[in-house]
């Protein structure tokens, strides 16, 4: 994982610690570990669902923090996809994470693209195939951070895992949940 | 005639460069450089473009891909549009210039997502898109009627495709999600 550190999110990956299952703690260790690169729509959005809920604090935390970045785009690349997607999806900023990804696959920078939405996944798949060996559920990044590092532990790894399925924002199929789960078991 | 008309012809070559295969239709080309204008706030400046029953259109673009004026002989029309062996010298001199721009990297990303995606669409499915994208660029048409009448059959084989997502596909037929 070290040398694809590198990560492009959406807004539902951090939504998911900072709200659905309130545990910053876990998203400032990985956020300290990994270059998180947050697009401004996911910035904007992320601010505007932690608005008023009294979180916006750990986020500010991160977005301003030594490593994780919120990317200045000034070219808007990101509109070529978005006539392609949904408005929920627009909303989460999959499209601008998926354009932030193409021009760092155009650069030969390495990253690693995390998306949940089926949809999207699909999309990539088919149509910017180049950019599926840098995707990864976000169950599957979970994983990484104790096999393939030790920035989580065994028991942390499963603690997020139940809370994130029990709140299911991210819409990973179960079947995924307990692939990811028997494999930290395993490693 | 001046700079605006170098910048046109430059972004049609760099559209036509960034793939090997041809551009099927003169609809197509332009609505692709329409799409470059918009990723990339430069070329909007210098490649204006006005509401038309077929959605953005810019006359420049169209007469310019014809009949070049600084990069003469450079398009061939015939069977798409493509780039003649002048042609792909050009795009490799144009490639080299902008080299020393700050927007190079998302230039190119923007010219092979346009490529990409948009080539796989047929005439009426780019309309479709752009009709419903960019509405302020429409004038309402016996044109933009037909398309939207069809919009459920555009809608499907977009999906079937997986150009687009359920989600858009409910949004553009205005029918719920398969």
């Amino acid at each position: 994982m070290s040398n694809q550190n590198r990560m492009i999110a959406d807004a539902t990956f951090y939504l998911v610690f900072l709200k659905d299952i309130d545990k910053p703690h876990f998203l400032e260790k990985i956020v300290n570990v990994h270059d998180f690169h947050i697009t401004p729509l996911v910035d904007c959005e992320v601010k505007k669902k932690l608005c008023g809920c009294g979180k916006n604090h750990y986020y500010q935390h991160i977005a301003n923090g030594p490593v994780a970045k919120v990317s200045n785009i000034d070219t808007n690349i990101a509109i070529l996809i978005a006539t392609l997607l949904g408005k929920s999806q627009i909303k989460y900023g999959e499209h601008e994470v998926i354009a932030h990804s193409c021009e760092l696959a155009d650069q030969n920078i390495n990253f690693c693209l995390l998306i949940d939405d089926a949809e999207a996944r699909g999309f990539v798949k088919k149509h910017l195939s180049h950019l599926t060996p840098n995707m990864k559920w976000t169950s599957t990044f979970i994983c990484e951070c104790n096999c393939a590092s030790d920035v989580l532990l065994k028991e942390e790894c499963f603690e997020l895992i139940e809370d994130m399925k029990n709140a299911n924002s991210l819409r990973v199929p179960e079947w995924k949940w307990n692939k990811v789960e028997a494999h930290i078991q395993s490693c | 005639m001046g700079n605006n008309t170098r910048v046109i012809e430059q972004s049609i070559i760099l559209l036509l460069g960034a793939n090997e295969r041809p551009v099927r239709s003169m609809l197509l080309l332009e609505k692709e450089v329409f799409l470059l204008t918009e990723a990339i706030p430069k070329f909007r400046k210098a490649i204006p473009f006005s509401a038309h029953y077929k959605g953005p259109y810019s006359q420049e673009v169209k007469e310019l891909a014809i009949d070049p004026v600084y990069y003469k002989d450079a398009i061939d029309l015939n069977n798409g549009i493509r780039l003649t062996t002048k042609g792909k010298e050009a795009y490799k001199e144009i490639i080299e210039e902008l080299k020393a721009s700050p927007l190079y990297n998302s230039i190119i990303t923007a010219l092979k997502l346009i490529r990409t995606l948009y080539d796989k669409l047929s005439d009426n499915e780019l309309l479709l898109l752009i009709y419903n994208s960019y509405p302020k660029y429409t004038k309402k048409s016996a044109i933009s009627d037909e398309i939207y009448r069809d919009k459920e059959h555009l809608s499907q084989s977009l999906l079937k495709k997986r150009l687009i997502t359920e989600e858009r596909y409910a949004e553009l037929s205005g029918q719920p999600n398969v």
